[in-house]
């Protein structure tokens, strides 16, 4: 009863702080990729789910070295603040500070939706692998917000394990940022749409500051997330991400 | 170790931490607190509404943490707690179970004690920490939780986990001293020392923690009161499914030749599904079993320890969650013993009304077989808010 509201926020997290692992031909992928991956991140997010009749507003701190180290603190809102999750390679703990205690969470976990945001975890996780599993095609050019941006078609390699049938991702030309992507599924027919904005400087470097995931078949449902602040390289050691560490974060 | 050394760790703590207070004389010593306010409204019948008695639990929280220094941090913790109903008055000697603490000094206050009023305030954590990236040392009253079992934990020594009795989380707090200390590689060993009042109420064991192989595990060793006790835990996986267990084998320190040893097993598996669904099973084995059984409530109240989790020798659980949104889910819960058949159903629906607002509806009922029937042997339900700050 106590592990499971946040459970999937690790690789959610992952996920945000490494955005851009998708794309090309590949190496308009690759440069838009590292551009969002540093060797560690510290990050404040702001996380909003909407609903029609309802919305919740989190904040979390988030720490991550390399694909295989992440660490998650919820600073709000009151009730959760304190929880933290992490995660080593694969395996992932969480702390409960009311309890005093860590939870091992199943691996099960790792294919289970982020409950009630419009993130589903089986694409968080498997996205790292997108450079690798898909194919990439650039199809054309489109202009997001003023800026002129590579249109690039992603299609699943042959007997690829991944979740989604195709991915159009618009990835700016300059600085190489993902402004937009769809997700589809097999039968081609749009699930998802993710929208970044406020692009301005994080952890210096162009980013953007914003991110919402709009599920194309629930009205007036979407989730964003906004960067309050990203650091890039402030070099953390491997044994911050411990289990013992986890009640001590702030 | 010894007492003594105890102290003269903690006396050489305090030195190091005057001498470092010189140096950081200039920082700003820092108190955070936070708290709760609960409503809880208590029903419970046997049969017939005939018997419906009821309590209301007026429960508030209040955490201090202390920054003395960057090594030096203490937290204080009070429960106070209003209770108002019929059952003050039903229930035998009622006041007595909530106003009482085993602890090694009274950190409480009976405020009212009238029959249909009763008004508490306990101290449940008050402890000094000393923190470096090595070492945590915590002295004082605290909760050492060294289980791993989402359900039952024979591993969890100091201050065994009940389950149902969900409203107190924090579970009460323990006078002890606890070191840990960590080393390469997520491992830790840690020594906690609990003086009892009394020699057979002494605890005092030590912690080895490591991880291999994707398992968390956990070796556990010392004295357990009467008992010299070893015992192991760990957490993994199999395939996606979560795969837990621990075992504590307890051995009567007098008459060791001549005794035999009882000990307490438990396994869990859990999993989670498409559209959020979560489902856990668990067992737990007792090879010692107290014969007393438990009626409507008092498995709440009752002695519950690492060596005796639960009155019977099997008992199995199951427990189906399903998260509709992060505002609202529903867990039901199944803990059943072959010995008389005895089963628990344990329903409870979330919702999350407002960003510090909670509102839930538990019922636990019980039910056994005596005297060639099957009968109910009560349902308490419980409405709670929760405002938390």
């Amino acid at each position: 009863m106590l592990m499971k509201r946040h459970c999937i926020i690790p690789f959610f997290l992952i996920f945000i702080v490494h955005p851009s692992t998708v794309q090309d031909a590949r190496e308009i992928v690759k440069k838009a990729d590292d551009r969002a991956k540093g060797e560690t991140s510290i990050a404040l997010i702001t996380i909003q789910t909407i609903r029609p009749n309802w919305s919740r507003e989190m904040t979390v701190k988030s720490w991550t070295k390399g694909n295989d180290f992440a660490m998650v603190l919820v600073t709000a809102p009151v009730k959760e603040k304190g929880v933290v999750y992490l995660k080593r390679k694969k395996e992932v703990w969480n702390w409960i500070p009311a309890v005093e205690r860590n939870i091992k969470l199943p691996p099960s976990m790792m294919s289970q939706s982020w409950m009630g945001t419009d993130f589903t975890n089986d694409d968080l996780v498997k996205e790292a692998s997108i450079v690798e599993d898909y194919q990439h095609l650039v199809t054309g050019d489109t202009v997001i917000s003023g800026r002129n941006c590579y249109k690039i078609e992603m299609l699943p390699k042959p007997g690829a394990a991944v979740v989604w049938g195709k991915i159009l991702m618009m990835v700016d030309k300059k600085d190489y940022l993902i402004l937009h992507a769809e997700y589809y599924d097999e039968d081609k027919k749009l699930i998802n749409t993710l929208l970044a904005g406020d692009i301005k400087l994080l952890g210096g470097k162009l980013l953007p500051g914003r991110l919402e995931m709009i599920p194309a078949e629930k009205k007036g449902n979407k989730t964003v997330l906004i960067y309050t602040s990203l650091e890039f390289d402030t070099p953390i050691a491997d044994n911050f991400f411990t289990t013992q560490n986890m009640p001590k974060v702030k | 170790m010894r007492p003594v050394k105890i102290i003269a760790v903690i006396i050489s703590f305090c030195i190091s931490f005057l001498l470092n207070a010189q140096e950081e004389k200039n920082q700003v010593k820092r108190v955070e607190w936070r708290g709760y306010i609960k409503d809880l409204q208590t029903a419970s019948f046997v049969n017939s509404a005939d018997s419906l008695t009821s309590l209301h639990l007026l429960h508030n929280r209040i955490n201090f943490k202390f920054g003395l220094s960057e090594k030096f941090s203490g937290r204080v913790e009070i429960r106070n707690r209003v209770f108002y109903g019929d059952q003050l008055e039903l229930v035998n000697d009622i006041t007595h179970t909530i106003a009482r603490y085993d602890g090694l000094f009274d950190l409480s206050k009976l405020w009212v004690n009238e029959k249909t009023l009763v008004v508490h305030s306990l101290i449940d954590r008050i402890l000094l920490q000393y923190s470096t990236d090595k070492w945590d040392i915590k002295a004082g009253r605290q909760r050492i939780n060294w289980g791993i079992h989402t359900i039952w934990n024979p591993n969890d020594i100091f201050n065994a986990y009940n389950f149902l009795d969900f409203d107190y989380e924090e579970r009460p707090g323990t006078d002890a001293i606890r070191i840990q200390h960590y080393g390469k590689n997520n491992t830790s060993v840690e020594l906690a020392y609990k003086p009892g009042k009394r020699n057979a109420e002494t605890i005092a064991a030590v912690l080895y923690k490591f991880n291999k192989k994707n398992y968390d595990i956990q070796l556990l060793g010392g004295v357990y009161q009467q008992d010299i006790l070893i015992g192991t835990g760990w957490a993994g996986s199999l395939e996606k499914a979560g795969f837990k267990g621990e075992l504590s084998y307890f051995h009567p320190r007098k008459n060791w030749t001549d005794s035999s040893g009882s000990f307490c097993f438990s396994l869990m598996a859990d999993q989670t599904f498409k559209k959020d669904w979560y489902i856990s099973i668990a067992a737990l084995f007792t090879s010692n079993p107290v014969a007393a059984g438990f009626s409507n409530g008092t498995i709440l109240t009752s002695d519950l320890s690492a060596k005796q989790l639960f009155p019977y020798r099997y008992a199995f659980y199951t427990g189906l969650l399903k998260v509709f949104s992060p505002a609202c889910s529903m867990n039901i819960s199944l803990i059943y013993s072959p010995e008389k058949n005895s089963l628990i159903l344990f329903p409870s629906w979330t919702w999350n009304l407002a960003k510090d607002f909670d509102l839930d509806f538990t019922a636990q009922s019980f039910f056994a077989k005596e005297s060639r029937r099957y009968k109910t042997g009560g349902t308490t339900l419980f409405l709670r808010g929760k405002w938390s700050f």
